[in-house]
Formats: structure tokens, sequence, C-alpha cells
């Protein structure tokens, strides 16, 4: 089973080729640059204006049989229904699904949900339902999730986290942000989206891997974050380090987040010093693009060079 | 339960909205109050009222706002786009649209025309009956017929702007003598009531091409919608 984009021109996708296997794909991207696009044509919503799209050799634009094994949760259109149960049995019945709203939503503790009327429900309230609908479909070949982890209060990260994963061993799941940090908590590996094309693929979410040539950021938090301070400054890992007397944090950075990470874990078991929070600082989605329109036009200058120096050569 | 139930069902909740009763409220008192109006001006009361102001303006303007509401004021292929992406087929999903849309507006044409009569009329008159009878079967088959028009003219333009540039083509084009008038309802209804028919063509033969386009027409309509 894959899913094939192939050559496809869709709203800001632009001969846009992709193949994906079975398994969890993080796609790093805003709506700007073709994220959602991207998943309204694996949905199925319209066809692509150049292109073909292909899950297990069908479309899904085409193919109502194969949208009922699709879970998508991106549009955040609001229910027509009256009553939430009702719009989530005859969601859940289109999806041929023997589970009934009360056992599909008890999965994620969004049972209170099912006794509101749909226009009281607020947008990350019907996210959380978009999701919890997706994640029911039994057996599906798609999973299209735009920010599955961008909800309220309420509703459990972990157990998520855990369905997707759950899901991810048979189905194509493809995962949505804009968030470096979700995609960092979804998956080892992810896909950068930028202007409607892939441009690198992230096997670490680390902040050298999603901005290059930038050094790894660890925000620790700690009591004792003065001392912990004065004794990473003389640590070999550490390449620099800022501290305000009076926080209770510090950034530390180095070049490589493990070495980083373990200077500070071996420093606090060395000398019992509780850590309350290690976390890395990854950059925002306008970062990592301005370094890679750096980096492109870094290459350009240096083919410009070598082409203008080659040219002067030969003269 | 079937795209086609699934598409019925929300299209006439999407119709339950006080907008709708406004207007369908709004378009009888209309006909009611210019139907006492020709009544006062003397004979062939019913006529003007069933031709200018009922068929020709109160039924296609409410009939484009039922299918406005069914669509949700977007384009046709649109309207069902999320249900769509939960598997109902969205062929099967406009048709059952289609049918909640000519189901209301059948009763809002055989409504708006039986309240014309009875004010154009009086209760005491003696054609009364026949020509209640009469005026339902056409109100219900304008009604139908407009929605099924409006429904196809869904299809075109951002967010169905087609809807409104067929009206304004069926009031323009549609009630002249000319050939092109064969192609609008405006002129086969004006013919089932009674008025000038367009290239002289019998109510029969009027009826049947109605009926012929507007299949013709909602079918092409629909089968570009993608599955």
């Amino acid at each position: 089973m894959t899913l094939t984009l192939a050559a496809v021109s869709y709203g800001h996708l632009f001969q846009f080729t992709l193949e994906l296997e079975p398994g969890l794909h993080v796609i790093v991207g805003k709506v700007s640059d073709g994220s959602l696009d991207l998943l309204q044509l694996c949905g199925g919503d319209a066809p692509p204006r150049r292109g073909r799209v292909l899950i297990d050799g069908q479309e899904p634009h085409r193919s109502p049989e194969l949208r009922r094994k699709l879970g998508c949760a991106y549009s955040g259109a609001p229910f027509e229904e009256k009553l939430v149960r009702e719009a989530v049995a005859r969601r859940l019945e289109l999806h041929g699904c023997n589970a009934t709203p009360e056992s599909a939503l008890a999965r994620f503790a969004l049972e209170p949900l099912l006794v509101r009327t749909a226009s009281t429900l607020g947008a990350l309230e019907l996210h959380a339902l978009e999701l919890a609908i997706a994640l029911s479909v039994e057996s599906p070949k798609a999973l299209l999730l735009c920010e599955p982890l961008a909800f309220g209060a309420g509703f459990n990260a972990e157990l998520v986290l855990g369905a997707i994963r759950q899901q991810a061993e048979q189905s194509i799941v493809v995962c949505a942000t804009a968030s470096p940090r979700a995609a960092a908590l979804l998956g080892p590996a992810s896909l950068l989206l930028e202007d409607g094309r892939l441009k690198r693929h992230v096997l670490a979410p680390t902040r050298p891997a999603f901005t290059p040539g930038a050094r790894a950021r660890i925000r620790v938090e700690c009591a004792q974050a003065e001392l912990m301070a004065e004794a990473l400054t003389r640590h070999p890992a550490v390449a620099s380090l800022s501290w305000q007397r009076g926080d209770a944090f510090l950034i530390v950075e180095g070049t490589e987040v493990e070495a980083l990470s373990s200077a500070i874990l071996s420093l606090s078991v060395e000398r019992q010093w509780w850590i309350s929070q290690l976390t890395q600082v990854l950059p925002d989605p306008v970062e990592i693009r301005a370094t890679h329109a750096a980096l492109a036009r870094a290459a350009y200058e240096a083919t410009h060079h070598r082409l203008h120096t080659d040219r002067g050569g030969l003269e | 339960m079937s795209s086609f139930s699934v598409g019925l069902n929300v299209s006439l909740r999407r119709v339950q909205h006080p907008l709708s009763f406004t207007g369908i409220v709004v378009a009888a008192t209309l006909a009611i109050v210019v139907a006492f109006v020709e009544r006062r001006l003397g004979p062939g009361a019913v006529d003007r009222t069933l031709t200018g102001v009922t068929f020709g303006l109160a039924l296609p303007l409410a009939s484009l706002g039922i299918v406005s509401r069914t669509c949700r004021t977007l384009r046709l292929d649109h309207s069902f786009l999320e249900l769509g992406r939960h598997g109902a087929d969205r062929r099967g999903l406009a048709i059952g649209q289609t049918a909640a849309a000519v189901a209301v507006c059948g009763v809002i044409g055989t409504f708006l025309g039986v309240v014309s009569v009875l004010a154009a009329r009086g209760v005491h008159d003696p054609r009364l009956f026949g020509d209640l009878w009469a005026t339902a079967t056409v109100g219900a088959c304008a009604g139908a017929a407009y929605a099924c028009w409006f429904v196809a003219a869904s299809r075109v333009g951002k967010h169905g702007v087609g809807r409104t540039v067929f009206l304004v083509l069926d009031w323009t084009l549609g009630s002249s003598a000319s050939a092109l008038a064969l192609l609008f309802p405006r002129g086969h209804i004006l013919n089932l009531l009674g008025a000038s028919p367009p290239l002289g063509l019998s109510p029969t033969a009027s009826m049947a091409i109605l009926a012929s386009l507007t299949f013709l027409v909602l079918a092409l309509a629909i089968s570009r919608i993608p599955r």
C-alpha cells in the first residue's frame, strides 16, 4: 500500500512528487507552504490541476469506497447536525465503523461533548472530535491529520499519540504541522515543506537538522540554575550559555544535542541538582525558511562564482 | 445510510432556517397584495398576477433562496465537501440535495399559486376550484423546474454565482418571444399559464421541452461532479 503524488500541482503545491509507505510521516510546513493542500488532495476533496494522486492504486477524489477507508482531520468545518452525537454517529456510519459514538469518543475521554449541540462547539473541540472520528476508522488505508497535537485542555495528548502510533503500524499516517516542536513529539523524522516543495528530509528533529549551521539549543529549568550555569561554562560540549540573575532556567548551546543533554544530566546526577524541565529549543518556521533561503543563496553564489572563475580561466 | 438519503436529510435541515420562512412569507404577501390590487383594476386579475408577480418574480426568487440555502451559498460540488470526505458519494449527495430542493420549491410554487388565485378571484367565484387545481399543478411543475435549473447553475462560478446569472438570463431572455426563450423555464411556464407561447408552441410541447431540458441540464451538472 502506497500513497503516491506524481508531479501534482494544486493550490500552493507545484510539480509535487512524493511516495509514502505505511508508517508515520510528519510534514513540517505552514498552510501557506501547501500543507493543507497536500492533505486536501490526499483526502480527495478535489482533483489536482495536474498530476495524479493515488492511494493503494485508487484516486481518492474518484472513489467514495477509498475515502471511507481514510481518516481525515483537517477541515475544521462545523457540523450541520443539531446534536454532536448525531453528527459523530453519521460520520462513523459513513465510514462503516461498528463503534458507537460513545465508545469512539470514550477512547479519548471526549464523551461529555456528545450531549452538546453542534453549534456550541469551539474550534479546538471540533478539531478534537475530527481527530477522534479519524482515529476510529477501522483498518484505515491512510490517516490525514492536520495539527494532530493542537487541541484544547482536557484532551489527552498521550492517548492521541498512542493511537496515531498504533495506526501507523499498518497504515499510512500523514501528520502536517507548522510546529517543529509538535513534529519532534510526533516522530523521529520529518519532511520540510516550503513554498509547495519538499526541501529536506530531517532524520532527527533537532535545531541543527532543521536549520543547518545553527547550534543545538537546550533549555534547562533547575532550582540551582546559577550553580549549573557556572559548572556548565567549563564543560567542553557547551559552546555558549545564557542565564540571567534571578532566572530559574538557562539556555545552553552546543554542536550536538546528545553531548549537551549528556553533559547536563551527568552534572545533575553528580551534584544532586534537581532538573524540573529539559527541552530542546527548536527554530520556528520563519527561522527555518530564512536559513534555507540563505543556503540557497550561498549555493547560487558559489556556483555563479565557480562559473565566472572557469570562464576567466578559459579566456 | 445511502448518500442520497444523507443529502436529502442534510439539505432539508439546511432549509429549516428562519430566513427561508421569512422569504416564503414575503413572497406570499407580495403575491397576495398584487392580486388584490389587480382584482380592483378589473377582469383578468388572476392571469396578470400569476404571469407577473407570482411565477415571474416571487417563485424564481424564492427558489433561488431555497437552492442557495441547500448549497450553503457555495458551489454545488463544494456544498457537501465535508460529508464526501467521510466516504459519501458526492453525486448521490447532490441527487439527494436536488430532491430536497425540488420538493420544497414544488410546495412553494403550489402555495404561491393557490394564494394568488384565492386573492385574485375571491372565495365566491364559481371558477375558483378549476383555477386552483390548474394553478397548483403548474406551480408545482414551475417550482420543481426552477429548483433543478438553479441546482445545475450552482456548478458554475466560485460561490455558485451561476444561480444568480441564470436568474437574470431567465428574466431577460426567458420572457422574450424569440427562440432563446425556449432554453429558459420562464417562457414555458408562462405558456402553461396561458400567456403568449414562445414560437407558438402548444402547452403540451412546452411542458415536454421544459421537462427534457431540465432533466438534461441537471444530469449534465451532476455527472460532472467528482464522485
